[in-house]
């Protein structure tokens, strides 16, 4: 689907990218992780060629980056940025059409696209479509740059940091609910961040980079569970493995054994889970009808150890 | 209703002008009153032809302006226009430090006493603060907004149209108003280049120490500039999106 082959970014003797190889596969979210200055945001930008790279090749569905006209490679990619880079002069409506604009599309069509993709983020039409981005909050302003990226319906989707300055909460908020948004569309999304929490809980594919090269590349259990070096051990810190624990729902593990006590909600990660069994002291919670064991928990993470 | 409220002065100052100038022996009149002049009436030229030459110079010497200031302001912020920008933007700086009665002094050996030399130096002097609004407007436009836009896939003119002009049309028109109210005032010295205008009676007034001719000249000009300014300042707040 896209395919970097031996690139490398050179900003007049600095050297940003050093000949990143990687290949990211159809519905794939794959996550770019590094410290800041690793090259990740620079490797996001030389796909869409807002960053041009000095060697190597890349290519976007079996296309040539150099072969596409450069507004059209990037009409074909939703972009979504930290600073949600939204037209403060149009309203929410206006926003999301901005690529159904550029593509010419109808009116009509337009106008039911703008009402569909503020329910997919989760924003009710009639309160936002005419507000200004003034008017709304961090959350709410990156919900509709999420909005406006997948407003044309592009197979792939680049986000640079989007959750990066929202308030921790609404972040969290705002991680789970483009998990289940990217599991209904299955977009090919390449995802940058420095969180190690958001890379875990999102990832398919992680992608940990450093001064400019790939140090490792994998699944989240892989990079947790075997990292390849005291770089990636030390980035992903002592408790790294708890935050692997977020990928998982705690109704998937699921045993009939009833107990006692408030049942954790529907969408609760087994980490939350092992948290509630932390704070109550008990080595079993309640979950709408049933529970989630201690020796559950513990029986996954060998079985992703083996 | 509300929004005609701020027409109303704007309609007053009209009224009073064109009072002036259809009943100009009666101003004059009025004017005689308090001060004393040496100069026989009848033997001018009408106030209304003198404020309509005074209109043209104007009306003219500033629209060339717009029109070449808001393409010379955007082809500097362009990629292409980018390595011209600080040595023009100084050139265009300097023309409006020079005095403009030394400019018009200039102007006139090069294309003869009339309105083509006034009309020369009012554009020169017009263009600078239509320059300089231009690119500092497109410049403040937030990097994230123009990378977005780029991003989307807009081409270099899409993001001009759609982004950096409707975001930058507040500084845009703030320059035009700027330009515009000092060339009001600058054509009046254009008379010295026989250009014509309310400058006539200003300049004679001002060698024969007549106050008479010296206020029938510079009031309508005055009143003539105020209502410029209140005028395109309703404009811009028209055409540019609220950003309190």
């Amino acid at each position: 689907m896209i395919r970097l082959i031996d690139v490398f970014k050179d900003y007049e003797g600095y050297e940003a990218v050093k000949g990143i190889s990687l290949e990211v596969k159809e519905g794939e979210l794959y996550v770019l992780l590094g410290p800041s200055g690793c090259g990740k945001s620079t490797t996001l930008r030389l796909i869409n060629r807002m960053v041009e790279r000095t060697s190597g090749d890349i290519f976007v569905e079996g296309e040539h980056v150099d072969a596409i006209q450069v507004e059209t490679l990037r009409k074909k990619m939703g972009y979504v940025i930290q600073s949600t880079g939204l037209f403060p002069h149009m309203d929410v409506a206006a926003n999301i059409a901005t690529v159904p604009h550029l593509l010419k599309w109808d009116e009509k069509r337009i106008k039911e696209r703008n009402r569909e993709m503020l329910e997919l983020v989760g924003l009710d039409p009639e309160v936002y479509l005419k507000k200004l981005p003034r008017e709304l909050s961090g959350g709410e302003a990156q919900r509709v740059g999420v909005a406006r990226a997948l407003a044309a319906d592009p197979h792939i989707l680049l986000m640079d940091e989007p959750f990066g300055a929202v308030d921790p909460i609404s972040r969290l908020r705002l991680q789970k609910e483009f998990k289940e948004i990217q599991k209904k569309l299955k977009k090919t999304v390449i995802f940058v961040t420095h969180d190690v929490e958001e890379a875990l809980l999102l990832g398919d594919k992680i992608c940990i980079m450093r001064d400019g090269i790939v140090v490792q590349e994998g699944t989240p259990e892989q990079v947790i569970l075997k990292p390849v070096d005291q770089f990636v051990q030390d980035f992903f810190g002592k408790e790294g493995a708890l935050s692997l624990l977020a990928r998982f729902k705690a109704k998937d593990y699921k045993e009939e054994t009833r107990v006692e006590g408030e049942p954790l909600s529907d969408d609760a990660s087994l980490k939350e889970a092992l948290s509630e069994m932390i704070l109550r002291s008990e080595d079993r919670v309640a979950l709408d009808s049933g529970s989630i064991s201690l020796e559950a928990i513990m029986k996954l993470i060998r079985g992703e150890h083996g | 209703m509300k929004k005609y409220l701020a027409l109303i002065p704007i309609a007053l100052l009209i009224l009073l002008l064109g009072s002036m100038l259809i009943y100009s022996k009666g101003f004059e009149e009025l004017l005689k009153t308090m001060f004393t002049s040496k100069f026989p009436e009848g033997s001018r030229t009408p106030l209304h032809v003198l404020f309509m030459q005074h209109m043209e110079m104007v009306v003219i010497s500033s629209i060339m302006a717009i029109v070449f200031g808001i393409s010379l302001g955007i082809f500097l912020t362009t990629s292409f226009g980018e390595e011209f920008k600080a040595s023009l933007l100084k050139l265009v700086n300097l023309g409006q430090t020079f005095p403009s009665a030394a400019l018009l002094a200039l102007v006139v050996p090069i294309v003869g006493y009339g309105i083509k030399g006034a009309l020369i130096a009012l554009f020169i002097y017009a263009l600078m603060p239509i320059v300089y609004n231009v690119v500092v407007g497109i410049e403040e436009v937030p990097v994230s907004v123009v990378e977005a836009a780029r991003g989307m896939g807009m081409s270099e003119w899409e993001t001009y149209r759609k982004v950096k002009i409707p975001l930058a049309m507040n500084a845009i028109l703030g320059g035009i108003r700027t330009s515009t109210v000092i060339n009001l005032s600058a054509a009046s010295l254009a008379a010295a280049a026989g250009s014509g205008g309310l400058g006539v009676i200003v300049v004679n007034g001002v060698r024969t120490f007549d106050m008479v001719l010296i206020l029938m000249g510079s009031i309508p000009v005055t009143i003539l500039a105020v209502i410029v300014e209140l005028t395109l300042e309703q404009i811009q707040k028209k055409l540019v999106y609220n950003n309190s």
